[in-house]
C-alpha cells in the first residue's frame, strides 16, 4: 500500500494547513500508483511514500468514554458524498492538489461553510478535532457523515459544526498522516447540538516515511494566520492571498494591513514607526541589496508580486536571522511554483488626477528611456579622459605653467557632453499602463519533480508634484525665546514630473529530486528608472542673487537602479539521521545605480528676463554606484522528542556575508571663463555648440562663454569604496515544557567588520583622507516563552538584542546638495554601530479562521542611535550617534469576520490595527566648540519616530461572483523629519490620511478585472517646522485610477 | 508541447540582464592603501617644490612654491613667507591656516607677495585655484560659538573656527595679492580669496588685494579682525562678506567689479539661521570707492551696491556707491528693519551715482517684499550728509586699468568726515587724490 501525505509528526502542529490548503488526504489507496497527475507530491513537492505496505491500520486509539463504536478510517466504508470540485477525491485515494492558484478553491478548502444546506428540521454535530499529541487543534480535518452528502471541514481552532437532519449517523473524521476514526451511532436531535470531540494520532512509523514539508500551505492567507500562531517570533504576515485580493497590486499598499506598520513613498515597509535604519530585507533568507545607496530598506516592487507566496514582517529577533534590525526583518518568499501548466497574463492603465493629461515638465529624450535604458545614452562618452580632470587649469606642465588640453580640446569635450540641453519643456502626461507576464509549469522527469515559473512585469507611471519649499530663519534670545523670521530665507514652489519606469524578470526554479531532497535556482533581474524635470521658483535669500530677482531653479536627472539577485538553495533531509533537515543556499546580488547627466541650473530675473547665474548652472554629474554583495547560509535542525515526548527542535547554523561597493561622482561644469561678455539670456537651450567653446578670451576673439571645467572636491568628497562583511552563527532551541508552554531561544555570534574609504578614479591609489571602520563582534542573545493557555491563543514573551549599523553613504564624506541654497548631506566616519535592546509582551488569539485579536507592548532601547543632524555653519546635514534613546509602545490588532453580526455577513470582514510608541531620544546639550552639538530641542522622539500608527481595512470576498473588495486606510502621528540645530525647530512631518480602495471581479473563468483607487483623500504631504506649523514642504500626489485585466489558464 | 519551447525563452530573458549585469560589474574600483608621499615643507626648502597635505611646524618659505591640494597649517605652526615670493596654487589647491597657527605673509610695495594661479599668464581665470582660508579663535554667533570652514571636511575638527579670545590673530597679510581664486567645493560654495573665519583683533592686514575670485573676494565669517588698504577687483559674487558676528572695520577700499559679472559690493548678514543671534555682525567701512558694472552700458548683472540682512548692524562712512546695475542699497528681513530703526545702520557722508541702472534710477532703495519700511528716509535724511547724483569724478572705470582716484574737480574732496578711531580723511571714497593713491605699484589688473 502506497501513503502518500505530507505530515511528519516532527511537525505536527502544523499539519493542520496542509489540509488546509493542499488537499492531501491520506486514505486507502487500492494499490500502487505511479506519480502521474496532480499527485504524489505535498505542497513543497515531497513525495511520501508509505513502505510498510499492509501496516495494520488498527492502532487507532479507542477512547473507552466513547459510547458509540468507532472504527478505523481504513475500514472498507461507502464513499461520502462526491467531490463539490473534483480536484480531490476523498476517499478514492491518495491525492494532492495545489489549491495555491486557485483562490476560490483555496477558499473553499478553508470555508467550513460551505455545506449542503439541511432542508427543514435539523441539529447540528459539532465539535473539535486536536492532535492527540500535542493538543494542537488540526485545521481542515474533514468530518463526513458516511452515506451522506453533509460533510465539513475543521476551522483554524479545529472546531467544526455540521448541520444534519435528526437522526443517527456513523460520522467520519479523517486527515492525512492521521489514523482516521468512523464513529458511529451518533444521534442528533431537532435543534440541539451533539458534542463530538475527537483526538487524532499520527500514524504510528510515519516519522521514518513522511517528511517534514509544506510547513503549512504558505500562500493562503489562514496558512499564514497559522504560521504566525505558531512562529517563535511575533512575526505578521502577509500571504498571497492578500496580495491577490488587493486588486494584484503593489505588495507595498497591502503592507499597510500589518500591525504598526506605515508605507512609505508607496515602497516602503517602515514598522512600529522605525525607518529604513532599523530594517533588513531578505528574499528566501538570502540577503537583498537595496539599489537605493541611501537606504537599507528595500523597495518592495523591485520584486513581481505575482512571483511572492508571502511577505513576512518579522517583529522580534530570532537567532536564526541576520540581527540588524529593530523595527522588523522583512522577508520576501517566493512562491511554489505551480503544479501544472500556468500563463497568465495581465494589463493595466491607469492615471492620476495630478499627473495624468495635465502639464508636464520634461527633458529632451533618450534612446531607451521607456525601457530604462536611459541611462546608457546619458553616460559619458568614452572619449573622455577617465585619468584626470578635464579643466581648462590641468596642467602639462607646473614649470611653465603651460595647461594640458588646448581650446580645440576643451571645446570638443564641452561639445560632446551626452546633451547640452538643460531646458526643461512642457507636455501633456500620458495614462501610465504597465503589463505582466507569467509562466510556470512543473514536469516530472525521472521521477524527480521539476517546476519553474517566470514572471516578467513592467510599469510606465508618470507623477508630476508641485511642490513647495521654505527654509526658515528665526530671530530672538535666550531669554525671551526664539521665533520664526516671517520671511522665509528659501520661498521655492515648483513642478516636477517624474516618469518611472520599472521592468523585472525573474526565474524559478525549484526541482525536488525525491521526497527527501530539493533545489532552487532563484534569478531576479529588475531595472527601475526615475525620469526626473524638476523647476523651482522663487527666491533663496543666499543664492538667488538680487531681492529683487525672481530665480529659477531647474534639474534634469535620470536615475536608473538595478538590483540582479541569483540564489542557489537547497534543503535536505535525512530520515535515517532523525529527521535531520539541512537547508543552504548561496546568493549573489548586485545593485547598480547610475544616475548619469545630472543638469541644474540657476537663472535670475531682476525684471527685465531671464539670464543664467554662471556659478550655479551648467553642471553635468555622473554618479556611479556598483554594490557586489555574496551571500551564503547553512542551517541544520533537528527534531526530537522531548522528556515527555513532545515534539522540540534544535536549531544550528552559519551565515556569511560580504559586500563590496564602489561610488563616485564626476562633476563637469561649463563655466564662463576669461569671457568679458555677459552669458546668454533666457532659460532656453543656453549651453549649446555655439556657446561652449574652448576657453579662448574674448579680447583673443573668443566668443563663447562657456568652457567645461570638472569640479573636484577635496577630503574625498567625490567618492567612496567599502567592504563589509558579517560572519555570524547561531543555535537555538524549540523546546516546549508541556503542551501550553514552549520556549523558543538562543543566541546568534556575528563578526562584523565594515570599511569605507574615499575613492577618486583619479587617484585610486592616494592616501585616504580618512578611513571609516567599524568592526564588532557581538553575542546576541534572543529568547521567547510562549504559553498556550488555549489552543487558538498565545502569550507571547520575547527579548533580543539586535544591532543597527550605518550605511556605507553614512560613513562616507561624499556630500550631495539636493539643490542650490538647500542642505547638503554628508556623512561620517565616526559613526558607530546602534546597539538595540528589545522586549515584546505579545497576547494573541485566533477566535477563527483567518481572524485574530492580539495586543502586545513592546520597549527598545538603543545605545548611539543614529540620526541625521543639522550643523550650524555651514548648511549641512550629517549623521551623529545621539546618546540613547528608548521607544515603548503598545500594539493593539483585531481582524474579524462580519459573520457574528448576522451569517449573511459572512463574506464581510473587518481588520483594525493600531500601534501607539512613546519616543524619546538623549542628546548631548550643546557644546560649546563643537558645531555639530547644537540641536534644539532636548526632549523629542527619535527621528522618524512616529507616535501612533494606524491601519484600517474593510474588506468583500464573495466566492460565488469571484468579487474581492478591500478598502484600507493608513494614517501615522507627526514625525520628525529633520532634527533643528542652531536654534531652528525641528522639522515634522504632518499625518497623512490614505485611503485606497481595490476591487478584484472575477469577468469570466480565469479573467479577472481589477480596479484600484490609491489616495483617495488626497492629503497632502506637509512638512512643517514651529509653534506655528510653519511650512518647510508641501506636496499633494493626487489620486491615482488603475483598471486592469488579467487572464491566467 | 508549446511551454516547452517557451522555457528557454523566458529563461534567457530572465538570464541575459543578469548576464549583462555582472558582465559591465565592477568599474575598476580598484582597492589601495599605498599612500603617495607628498612633501610636506620641513627640512631644507626646495624652491618651486610642490606642497601638499600638513604643515605642522614653524616655516618659512623664502622662495616660491606650488600648492597641491589643501594644504593646511595646523598644530599652532607659523607659516611665513617672505617678501616677493610668488605662490601658485594648483586647480583644487587652498591654503588653511586653522585655529592657533598663523600666516605671515608681510610683503613690501615693491615686493608684494603674490598668491597666483598656476596657470602661465594670460590662460588664467576666475577658479584656477581655491585661496586662503584663515580660522580664528574669536567670537562669532554661532550657538555653539564654533563652526566649519565651508566646502572643507565638516568633520575634521582641524577646520572648525570661533572661540573666545577676540584679541587673538590669524596671522598678518601686507602688501599681499591672491589672484584668480574661489574653486567650487560644493554647489553653491566657492571659495573666496581670503576667508576671514572668527579671526581676532590681532590679525594685522594692511595692503591686501583679491583679484579675479569666482566667488566672494574677502569674507569674514564672525571676529574682529580690522583692516586697511583693500583693493578687491573682478570678484564674480560679492566683494565683501560679512556674517556671523563680525564687528571689525575695514578704512580705504577699492571695490572695482568686472562689468560683466558681480553681485554685491558689500553682502552683511547677522547670521542666517537666527537673525538676532549675538554678538551682532556690526562692521564699519570708512572710506570705500565701490564701482559696479554699469560704467559704460548697463548690462543685465547681478550687480549692487549693499545688502543688508539677516538682522545685520553696519556703518558706512564715506563711501562711494556707483554705477551699480540694481539698487545702491537692499535691506530684507524684519530683523534687519529692527536693528536699522534703532540706529543700527548709518550710511553718512556717502556718495550715490548712477545706481540702479536697470530702470533707470528708480530703485536705488530696496526693502523686503511687502515691506513698508522706509529705507529711503533713512539714508536721505539730510543729517547724514549724503550726496545723490553727483558724479564723484574718478580718475579711470577701465576694469582693466582702473584709477579710482578723484580727480582734482572731483566734488569727493573734503566732503568727508572720518569717525573717530580711524585715519583722519576728509574725502568720500578711499583714495584722497592721484598722489595719495595707496592702490599704485603692488596691485595687479591683469583679467587672466
Amino acid at each position: 500500500m502506497f501513503l502518500r501525505t505530507c505530515k511528519s509528526p516532527a511537525l505536527l502542529t502544523l499539519v493542520a494547513a496542509v489540509g488546509a490548503g493542499v488537499c492531501a488526504r491520506s486514505v486507502r489507496a487500492a494499490g500502487p500508483r505511479d506519480y502521474e497527475g496532480p499527485t504524489g507530491f505535498d505542497n513543497d513537492g515531497t513525495v511520501i511514500e508509505q513502505p510498510a505496505a499492509g501496516q495494520p491500520p488498527a492502532d487507532a486509539e479507542q477512547p473507552p468514554e466513547e459510547q458509540p463504536v468507532e472504527q478505523p478510517a481504513e475500514a472498507p466504508e461507502p464513499p461520502p458524498a462526491e467531490e463539490e470540485e473534483g480536484g480531490c477525491a476523498e476517499d478514492d485515494g491518495f491525492c494532492v492538489e495545489d489549491l495555491t492558484n486557485d483562490a476560490e478553491a483555496l477558499k473553499k478548502e478553508m470555508a467550513p461553510k460551505r455545506q449542503i444546506k439541511v432542508a427543514g428540521d435539523a441539529g447540528t454535530i459539532k465539535g473539535r478535532v486536536l492532535d492527540a499529541s500535542s493538543g494542537s487543534p488540526l485545521i481542515g480535518v474533514g468530518v463526513a457523515v458516511v452515506g451522506t452528502d453533509y460533510k465539513t471541514r475543521t476551522d483554524i481552532n479545529g472546531e467544526y459544526e455540521l448541520s444534519v437532519p435528526p437522526g443517527t449517523y456513523q460520522v467520519r473524521i479523517s486527515y492525512d498522516a492521521y489514523e482516521g476514526m468512523t464513529i458511529s451511532g451518533v444521534a442528533v436531535a431537532k435543534d440541539q447540538a451533539q458534542a463530538l470531540d475527537r483526538e487524532l494520532k499520527p500514524i504510528a512509523g510515519m516519522t521514518q516515511t513522511v517528511v517534514v514539508k509544506a510547513e503549512i500551505n504558505k500562500e493562503s492567507a489562514a496558512g499564514k494566520l497559522v504560521e504566525r500562531k505558531k512562529a517563535a517570533s511575533a512575526r505578521d504576515v502577509m500571504s498571497r492571498d492578500d496580495i491577490r485580493k488587493s486588486g494584484g497590486g503593489s505588495a507595498s499598499s497591502v503592507a499597510r494591513r500589518i500591525v504598526g506598520t506605515t508605507v512609505v513613498g508607496d515602497r516602503f515597509i517602515f514598522v512600529r514607526g522605525l525607518g529604513h535604519r532599523y530594517g533588513n530585507t531578505l528574499l528566501d533568507g538570502a540577503r537583498l541589496p537595496s539599489p537605493d545607496p541611501n537606504l537599507r530598506t528595500v523597495p518592495l516592487d523591485i520584486i513581481p508580486s505575482g512571483a511572492l507566496s508571502a511577505i513576512n514582517v518579522q517583529k522580534t529577533a530570532t537567532p536564526d536571522v541576520p540581527a540588524d534590525f529593530a523595527g522588523a526583518s522583512v522577508q520576501l518568499e517566493t512562491r511554489e511554483t505551480p503544479e501544472k501548466l500556468l500563463f497568465q497574463i495581465d494589463a493595466k492603465v491607469g492615471a492620476n488626477t495630478a499627473t495624468t493629461f495635465r502639464q508636464a515638465n520634461t527633458g529632451d529624450r533618450f534612446a531607451g528611456d521607456n525601457l530604462t535604458f536611459g541611462n546608457l545614452g546619458r553616460d559619458l562618452p568614452s572619449s573622455f579622459d577617465t585619468a584626470r580632470p578635464i579643466r581648462p587649469s590641468e596642467l602639462a606642465d607646473v614649470q611653465t605653467g603651460q595647461p594640458l588640453y588646448s581650446p580645440a580640446q576643451l571645446e570638443r569635450f564641452g561639445e560632446s557632453l551626452p546633451s547640452l540641453h538643460t531646458a526643461i519643456g512642457r507636455k501633456t502626461a500620458m495614462p501610465n499602463f504597465g503589463a505582466g507576464l507569467q509562466v510556470g509549469n512543473t514536469w516530472k522527469p525521472w521521477g524527480t519533480r521539476l517546476g519553474f515559473l517566470t514572471a516578467l512585469q513592467y510599469n510606465n507611471v508618470h507623477q508630476t508634484l508641485r511642490e513647495q519649499h521654505r527654509i526658515y530663519s528665526v530671530v530672538g534670545n535666550d531669554e525671551d525665546g526664539y521665533t520664526l523670521e516671517p520671511q522665509p530665507a528659501v520661498r521655492y514652489e515648483g513642478f516636477k514630473t517624474t516618469q518611472n519606469v520599472q521592468a523585472s524578470a525573474l526565474l524559478l526554479v525549484k526541482w525536488n529530486f525525491d521526497k527527501h531532497h530539493r533545489l532552487e535556482l532563484t534569478g531576479v533581474y529588475s531595472r527601475d528608472a526615475d525620469n526626473e524635470a524638476r523647476t523651482l521658483k522663487g527666491q533663496a535669500r543666499n543664492t538667488c542673487s538680487l531681492e529683487i530677482a525672481e530665480c529659477l531653479n531647474t534639474r534634469l536627472r535620470y536615475i536608473m537602479r538595478s538590483v540582479a539577485f541569483t540564489r542557489l538553495g537547497g534543503r535536505h533531509e535525512f530520515p535515517g539521521a532523525g529527521g535531520l533537515t539541512l537547508d543552504w543556499f548561496g546568493s549573489f546580488a548586485q545593485a547598480r545605480q547610475d544616475d548619469p547627466l545630472l543638469r541644474e541650473s540657476l537663472f535670475a530675473d531682476n525684471g527685465v528676463g531671464y539670464r543664467v547665474v554662471t556659478n550655479e548652472s551648467g553642471k553635468f554629474q555622473f554618479f556611479k554606484l556598483v554594490d557586489n554583495t555574496g551571500s551564503g547560509a547553512l542551517n541544520l535542525t533537528l527534531p526530537f522528542k522531548q522528556w515527555r515526548g513532545i515534539d522540540s527542535r534544535f536549531k544550528v547554523g552559519g551565515w556569511a556575508e560580504t559586500r563590496r561597493r564602489g561610488f563616485d561622482v564626476r562633476t563637469l561644469d561649463l563655466e564662463v571663463r576669461n569671457y568679458g561678455g555677459l552669458p546668454p539670456g533666457g532659460t532656453g537651450n543656453i549651453f549649446n555648440k555655439d556657446t561652449v567653446g574652448g576657453d579662448i578670451p574674448m579680447m583673443a576673439g573668443g566668443t563663447e562663454p562657456f568652457v567645461i571645467n570638472e569640479i573636484v572636491r577635496p577630503d574625498g568628497q567625490d567618492g567612496y569604496k567599502g567592504t563589509q562583511s558579517v560572519y555570524a552563527g547561531y543555535a537555538m532551541l524549540d523546546l516546549p515544557f508541556t503542551r501550553w508552554f514552549r520556549l523558543v531561544g538562543g543566541a546568534r555570534f556575528e563578526a562584523h567588520d565594515l570599511t569605507v574609504a574615499p575613492y577618486s578614479p583619479y587617484a585610486p591609489n592616494a592616501d585616504p583622507a580618512y578611513r571609516a571602520a567599524l568592526r564588532d563582534r557581538l553575542v546576541l542573545p534572543s529568547g521567547s516563552f510562549i504559553f498556550s493557555p488555549r489552543s487558538d491563543m498565545n502569550i507571547r514573551l520575547a527579548g533580543a538584542e539586535t544591532v543597527a549599523r550605518p550605511e556605507m553613504r553614512e560613513l562616507s564624506k561624499f556630500l550631495f546638495v539636493d539643490f542650490a541654497g538647500g542642505f547638503g548631506v554628508q556623512g561620517n566616519p565616526d559613526l558607530k554601530s546602534t546597539r538595540v535592546w528589545n522586549a515584546d509582551l505579545r497576547w494573541e488569539w485566533f477566535p477563527g479562521a483567518n481572524e485574530v485579536l492580539a495586543a502586545s507592548v513592546f520597549y527598545k532601547y538603543f545605545d548611539s542611535p543614529i540620526e541625521r543632524v543639522i550643523a550650524t555653519s555651514p548648511r549641512l546635514q550629517t549623521f551623529r550617534n545621539a546618546v540613547m534613546a528608548q521607544n515603548v509602545g503598545v500594539e493593539l490588532e483585531a481582524r474579524k469576520n462580519l459573520s457574528f453580526i448576522h451569517p449573511q455577513a459572512r463574506d464581510f470582514s473587518l481588520g483594525v490595527n493600531f500601534a501607539y510608541i512613546y519616543s524619546r531620544v538623549q542628546i548631548p546639550p550643546p557644546t560649546p566648540g563643537d558645531p555639530l552639538n547644537a540641536l534644539t530641542s532636548q526632549t523629542r522622539p527619535l527621528e522618524g519616530q512616529s507616535p501612533y500608527v494606524v491601519n484600517a481595512y474593510f474588506a468583500y470576498d464573495s466566492e460565488k461572483s469571484g468579487t474581492n473588495v478591500r478598502l484600507l486606510y493608513n494614517t501615522f502621528g507627526r514625525r520628525i523629519v529633520f532634527v533643528g540645530a542652531n536654534h531652528l525647530p525641528d522639522v515634522y512631518e504632518k499625518p497623512i490620511h490614505t485611503l485606497d480602495f481595490a476591487l478584484s471581479q472575477r469577468v469570466y473563468k480565469g479573467l479577472n478585472l481589477n480596479f484600484i483607487v490609491n489616495n483617495m483623500l488626497n492629503w497632502r504631504q506637509t512638512y512643517v517646522l514651529g509653534p506655528e506649523d510653519a511650512l518647510f514642504y508641501q506636496t499633494r500626489k493626487g489620486t491615482s485610477f488603475i483598471l486592469g485585466l488579467s487572464y491566467s489558464m | 508541447m508549446t511551454t516547452m519551447k517557451t522555457i528557454p525563452m523566458f529563461a534567457a530573458a530572465v538570464a541575459l540582464p543578469l548576464v549583462l549585469a555582472q558582465g559591465c560589474g565592477d568599474d575598476g574600483m580598484q582597492s589601495s592603501d599605498t599612500a603617495d608621499t607628498s612633501d610636506t615643507a620641513g627640512g631644507e626648502e626646495e624652491c618651486d617644490s610642490q606642497i601638499s597635505g600638513v604643515i605642522d611646524t614653524d616655516t618659512v618659505w623664502t622662495c616660491g612654491h606650488i600648492l597641491d591640494g589643501v594644504v593646511t597649517v595646523k598644530n599652532n605652526a607659523r607659516l611665513t613667507i617672505e617678501p616677493g615670493v610668488t605662490i601658485r596654487g594648483l586647480n583644487g589647491s587652498a591654503l588653511v591656516v586653522t585655529k592657533g597657527s598663523q600666516l605671515i605673509a608681510e610683503g613690501t610695495k615693491d615686493a608684494p607677495i603674490v598668491f597666483t594661479s598656476a596657470l602661465a599668464e594670460g590662460k588664467r581665470g576666475r577658479g584656477d585655484w581655491g585661496g586662503i582660508v584663515l580660522l580664528g579663535d574669536a567670537r562669532n554667533n554661532l550657538q555653539t560659538g564654533a563652526g566649519v570652514a565651508e566646502g572643507l571636511d565638516a568633520g575634521n575638527p582641524d577646520y572648525q573656527y570661533g572661540g573666545g579670545d577676540d584679541a587673538s590673530s590669524c596671522g598678518s597679510l601686507k602688501w599681499v595679492r591672491v589672484e584668480f581664486v574661489g574653486f567650487e567645493l560644493t554647489k553653491d560654495n566657492e571659495l573666496n580669496g581670503v576667508t576671514f573665519y572668527s579671526c581676532g583683533s590681532g590679525t594685522q592686514v594692511d595692503y591686501l588685494q583679491v583679484h579675479m575670485g569666482k566667488d566672494d573676494g574677502v569674507e569674514m565669517f564672525g571676529g574682529t579682525v580690522n583692516g586697511k588698504h583693500l583693493v578687491i577687483t573682478g570678484a564674480q559674487d560679492d566683494s565683501i562678506d560679512s556674517d556671523q558676528g563680525y564687528t571689525g572695520s575695514l578704512q580705504h577700499v577699492v571695490i572695482v567689479q568686472d562689468p560683466a559679472a558681480g553681485n554685491y559690493a558689500f553682502e552683511l548678514s547677522n547670521q542666517a539661521d537666527n537673525l538676532d543671534a549675538e554678538p551682532r555682525t556690526a562692521p564699519k567701512f570708512v572710506n570705500v570707492t565701490a564701482i559696479g558694472t554699469s560704467v559704460s552700458e548697463a548690462l543685465d548683472t547681478q550687480s549692487a551696491g549693499v545688502r543688508l540682512k539677516e538682522g545685520v548692524s553696519a556703518e558706512f562712512h564715506n563711501a562711494i556707491f556707483a554705477h551699480f546695475y540694481g539698487p545702491a542699497v537692499e535691506l530684507t528681513e524684519g530683523a534687519t528693519e529692527t536693528v536699522a530703526a534703532g540706529g543700527g545702520v548709518k550710511f553718512m557722508h556717502s556718495l550715490f551715482f548712477n545706481n540702479s541702472t536697470i530702470d533707470d534710477g528708480a530703485t536705488p532703495w530696496v526693502v523686503g517684499e511687502g515691506s513698508t519700511y522706509d529705507l529711503a528716509g533713512l539714508i536721505e535724511d539730510a543729517g547724514n550728509g549724503n550726496h545723490f547724483d553727483v558724479d564723484p569724478q574718478l580718475g579711470s572705470y577701465d576694469f582693466a586699468a582702473p584709477n579710482v582716484a578723484p580727480t582734482d574737480a572731483s566734488p569727493v574732496r573734503g566732503a568727508g568726515q572720518a569717525p573717530s578711531g580711524f585715519d583722519a580723511a576728509d574725502y568720500i571714497g578711499a583714495i584722497a587724490n592721484g598722489a595719495g593713491d595707496w592702490t599704485l605699484d603692488w596691485t595687479s589688473y591683469k583679467v587672466n
